[in-house]
């Protein structure tokens, strides 16, 4: 039995938890088999989204077993999946006339209420469930977030503020900084959104409202803020559609194909994955498919499978450009820099590289081991595209690696000069000029790095002080870029 | 999925006699059906007595099209407004001649195949001339119609499932005829799964005196176009805060109000969307800067269950601030079998707007309007002339209905202007009403709401107050300051531009 128990409390909790809700407690869980197999069953039908069939099964049981909460919670929750909550509020009273200290009854009941509109209701059983579980941060701050819906400021900055720190979460931060924006402190707004892409950089109101922040004080990196929210945003909504596509009848190989594809970018690799095999079961010669599983596999490190989909795509095209171009990568990352040239070169007569995959190439050559091939392959990048931010700032850390720092230098103040928003440009031109010992120069450049750095740290998505540290000369502007971003 | 999004329509005052009439957009029917009947478009003429007569047959103005909304205007400065029908296929172009209309859609340089949804005339090049804005929907037909909803359910589809169409703007040459400036102007997206429109609205978003475009999406971000002032048009919604909700988050727009909601003299908007969405107050802090003060004003929760269409804000009381009115009705004819408590029909909504808080009183002062139907469209105007502005809601496969407003009479005014310089009908004209501390602004559109339009005359309520003075911005840029002795109380008056160096 206590097997069986366990087992049905960890169903539950994740059945709840997906629900956004918080896990049952255990000691309130039937000890009737057979109950527990249809909680289990019910579940399972939930998460399939199949929650008529689950109310249907549910009110079958309630009509045998009227008295048992957790039926009637479990039963609320699958109307509450249907947006039925005006029924599922029903089953949750119902459930606490029986076991007026049932959490999750309280919870749903909560969570239902909220979902209609009815804010002020949900106060009541919103606090009843923190007297119940003081340490559910969850719960908190549903409770800060509704306070605020309701206008109650300062309550709801107390339940948000001590829900977060309970727990370092980017949405009680960004729903932070929504209060403070309704009360007017755009500065304590800024800070809490700030907060939130610290926690999570891509995390859309945080971008969004703090893009429009910037803005509002006539920043221009609240514009490459907006411009990102409106890039996930995009990106979210086309993979929303495909995902729908895909789930009706007679779905196209191409609408996987491009599922595949929008799952890669979004980094949701398995998906991605799952997708392009699809793609491939249905349709083996699909080339995109595999050079997509490939790339994928190769991401992960995963040298040998990656290298058996680049084999089976130039079994089917031995002339093609991308899986030439995949095959020289993996060459070089097997240590055959030589034999990677020549696929390079067979790539290239089939198709002309872009700037975009000259530069790839050369963070290739770089992060194995070759900065002598990498700084021509970044050369060649900007050939073609003089403006390449990125390819001219990693040629500089290349040369400033190869103790080229006066080549370097003049990359780097290209770079401030044409993107003077791009703080890691500033950060590496501080470390050059300290490097030559200007000094002056170089408090310069990292005072502007500092005022550009948090938010393009959060833009980009990386530690790049972590990175700048493993760069030659850089433990001492490090120091100054410190002492510069801890001044008031 | 084209049957349960319309219909619309509006009040115009076609044969100029003061009185308003009603404009019905009606379907008709579909492949499939048994009934092949046409279902002709409907001109109502007001007798001036509260009741009304079916004018459609004598004034030729019986669209036979898949109707879905109307608005009107002017085209030609003559004095005669005529009307511009949106179609799930070529919309249409009525002129109206001497109150008889005439299709010239062929000549017109219109060529709007599409589904079009709402429509909106104003002069965006300050020309004198009307020009107009199309928000198309998506691109269904008939032979992509797919089938949607769970097993053994069949369902109307999300616009997911669709591209979207790119809107179009027209160009008027001030004689009936239009050029497509839609690419030129800088009024299209890259990418057409980014534009389902379904309702449109010009306003001066930035008080600059050019008018500028909103466009509620389907699911997609919303549309500011500020007008450059040069015959172009940029996308500032992001960067307006009008793009997404305060969650930085596309809803399913439909329908869209403008008005001053907190008396601080800015044009804000609001917008009507799906159920478990919230209908979104964007609060315009001038300057085109907006924020999203939904659940400030209250209006978070009051509409949660309910999908909205038509929307309008105006002073329902004449207590002299914007009340509001949502229609709403579900998409899903069917939506009851999938969730017990949600239904098809749902009562409208109306808000009285207690210093920026909407307050909702429906059953308190309107049960008519609780009673649940499919609302879509709905409009303003005085039809039986006794101040107070009723209500015209059409619906979803059922007969439009007319709400006369009997609330206790306030002091009021109403003014109808007629532009020198701009089109006739004064479109885009900006009024700010100073009595005592208090300012209230108006502007003359065309469109709004969802497939329909109000009355453009501009009604002030005044509550127990008086009118210093007005002060007039003219389509064409020219200001004109009106003392408030000039105006007759409870009462309309009109005005016209005065002439270049007349004084005003």
């Amino acid at each position: 039995m206590t097997a069986r128990r366990t087992l049905t409390v960890a169903l539950l909790a994740g059945w709840l938890c997906a629900c956004g809700e918080t896990p049952v407690s255990p000691e309130r869980v039937s000890e009737d088999p057979a109950i527990e197999a249809l909680l289990l069953e019910l579940q399972e039908l939930h998460g399939a989204g199949r929650s008529a069939e689950g109310t249907a099964l549910a009110r079958e049981a309630l009509a045998t077993h009227p008295d048992h909460p957790g039926l009637r919670v479990a039963l609320g929750l699958l109307l509450g999946s249907g947006d039925d909550h005006e029924t599922a509020i029903e089953q949750f009273r119902q459930a606490l006339s029986i076991d007026p200290d049932r959490f999750d009854a309280w919870r749903g009941l909560a969570t239902a209420l909220t979902r209609l509109g009815r804010t002020l209701e949900s106060i009541d059983p919103l606090e009843r469930c923190l007297e119940l579980r003081p340490g559910n941060h969850e719960v908190r701050f549903q409770l800060g977030r509704n306070l605020s819906a309701l206008g109650r400021y300062d309550e709801a900055a107390v339940a948000l503020r001590q829900a977060a720190a309970d727990r370092e979460s980017a949405d009680i931060f960004a729903e932070l900084g929504i209060l403070e924006n309704r009360r007017g402190d755009r500065s304590a707004a800024e800070r809490a959104f700030r907060g939130a892409l610290r926690v999570e950089p891509g995390h859309r109101t945080a971008l969004y409202n703090l893009g429009r922040l910037f803005l509002r004080r006539g920043d221009g990196v609240g514009q490459r803020l907006l411009d990102r929210h409106a890039a996930l945003t995009t990106d979210e909504d086309r993979r929303e559609y495909y995902v729908n596509a895909t789930q009706r009848p007679g779905a196209a190989i191409s609408t996987y194909l491009a599922l595949a594809e929008l799952h890669a970018a979004a980094g949701a690799i398995d998906e991605a994955i799952d997708a392009y095999a699809t793609v491939l079961a249905r349709d083996p010669d699909r080339i995109p498919a595999a050079l997509g599983l490939a790339a994928l596999r190769l991401g992960r490190g995963e040298l040998d499978p990656a290298t058996g989909w680049v084999v089976h795509a130039l079994t089917l095209d031995p002339d093609d450009s991308k899986a030439n171009l995949l095959l020289g990568i993996m060459r070089i990352h097997r240590g055959q820099a030589g034999l990677a040239r020549e696929a390079f070169a067979a790539s290239r007569e089939a198709a002309k590289w872009t700037a975009a995959t000259h530069t790839h190439v050369a963070d290739v050559y770089r992060e194995n081991g070759h900065p002598a091939l990498a700084i021509d392959a970044y050369r060649d990048a900007l050939e073609l595209d003089p403006g390449g931010t990125r390819a001219r700032y990693a040629l500089a850390e290349c040369l400033h690696v190869e103790g080229r720092s006066t080549e370097a230098l003049t990359h780097v103040r290209e770079i401030t000069d044409r993107a003077p928003d791009f703080a890691p440009g500033w950060m590496l031109e501080g470390i050059l000029e300290l490097d030559a010992g200007r000094e002056a120069a170089a408090r310069t450049a990292l005072e502007r790095a500092v005022q550009l750095y948090a938010v393009e740290r959060l833009w980009r998505n990386v530690t790049p002080l972590r990175r700048f540290a493993d760069l030659p000369g850089a433990k001492e502007a490090l120091q100054l870029y410190e002492g510069l971003s801890t001044q008031p | 999925m084209v049957e349960t999004m319309g219909s619309g329509g509006g009040f115009l005052d076609y044969d100029g006699d003061g009185h308003l009439d009603i404009y019905l957009v009606q379907a008709g029917p579909l492949p499939g059906f048994d009934d092949l009947t046409p279902l002709p478009n409907r001109l109502l003429r007001n007798r001036g007595d509260g009741t009304f007569e079916d004018v459609t047959e004598m004034t030729g103005s019986g669209e036979l099209g898949y109707g879905m909304g109307a608005c009107f205007g002017d085209v030609d400065n003559d004095g005669a407004v005529d009307i511009y029908v949106t179609n799930f296929g070529p919309d249409r172009l009525l002129h109206n001649e001497g109150g008889r209309f005439r299709d010239v859609t062929a000549v017109s340089g219109i060529d709007n195949p599409r589904w079009g949804a709402s429509c909106a005339f104003a002069d965006f090049d300050r020309d004198g001339c009307l020009d107009l804005y199309v928000a198309n929907y998506v691109g269904f037909t008939f032979e992509n119609h797919r089938r949607c909803g769970p097993e053994g359910l069949a369902m109307y589809c999300h616009p997911d499932v669709y591209d979207g169409e790119a809107d179009r703007l027209y160009r008027g040459r001030c004689d009936g005829t239009f050029d497509d400036v839609t690419g030129p102007a800088g009024v299209r997206v890259d990418d057409p799964r980014e534009s389902k429109g379904l309702g449109v609205i010009w306003i001066d978003a930035d008080d600059d005196g050019w008018p500028d475009i909103y466009v509620a999406n389907d699911s997609t971000r919303n549309f500011l176009y500020r007008n450059n002032g040069d015959g172009t048009f940029t996308d500032i919604a992001v960067r307006s805060g009008t793009a997404y909700n305060e969650l930085g988050f596309t809803e399913a727009g439909m329908g869209i109000a403008a008005g001053d909601t907190d008396g601080d003299g800015n044009i804000d908007l609001f917008v009507t969307h799906l159920d478990f969405e919230t209908n979104t107050l964007y609060r315009n802090q001038g300057d085109a800067d907006f924020l999203d003060a939904t659940t400030v004003a209250g209006l978070a929760g009051p509409g949660v269950t309910r999908v909205g269409f038509g929307v309008n804000l105006f002073d329902m009381d004449a207590d002299g601030d914007l009340d509001l009115f949502v229609a709403n009705g579900h998409i899903l004819d069917n939506i009851g079998e999938r969730n017990g408590t949600l239904t098809h029909a749902q009562s409208d909504q109306l808000f009285e707007n207690v210093d920026g808080r909407f307050v909702e009183i429906t059953r308190l002062t309107a049960p008519d309007l609780t009673v649940p139907t499919v609302s879509r469209g709905s409009a303003t105007g005085d039809v039986d002339g006794d101040g107070d502005l009723d209500l015209l809601v059409t619906r979803n496969n059922g007969a439009a209905a007319l709400f006369r407003n009997d609330s206790p009479p306030g002091h009021w005014i109403r003014l109808r202007l007629v532009s020198r310089y701009g089109g006739r009908d004064a479109v885009g004209t900006r009024v700010r009403l100073y009595s005592g501390d208090r300012v209230q602004v108006r502007e003359l559109r065309s469109g709004g709401s969802y497939l329909s339009q109000s009355d453009p005359g501009l009604h002030f309520g005044l509550g127990g107050g008086a009118v210093d003075r007005l002060e007039v911005r003219w389509p064409d840029g020219t200001l004109q300051s009106i003392p408030g002795d000039r105006l007759r109380l409870n009462d309309e008056t009109s005005f016209v531009q005065p002439a270049a160096g007349d004084p005003s």
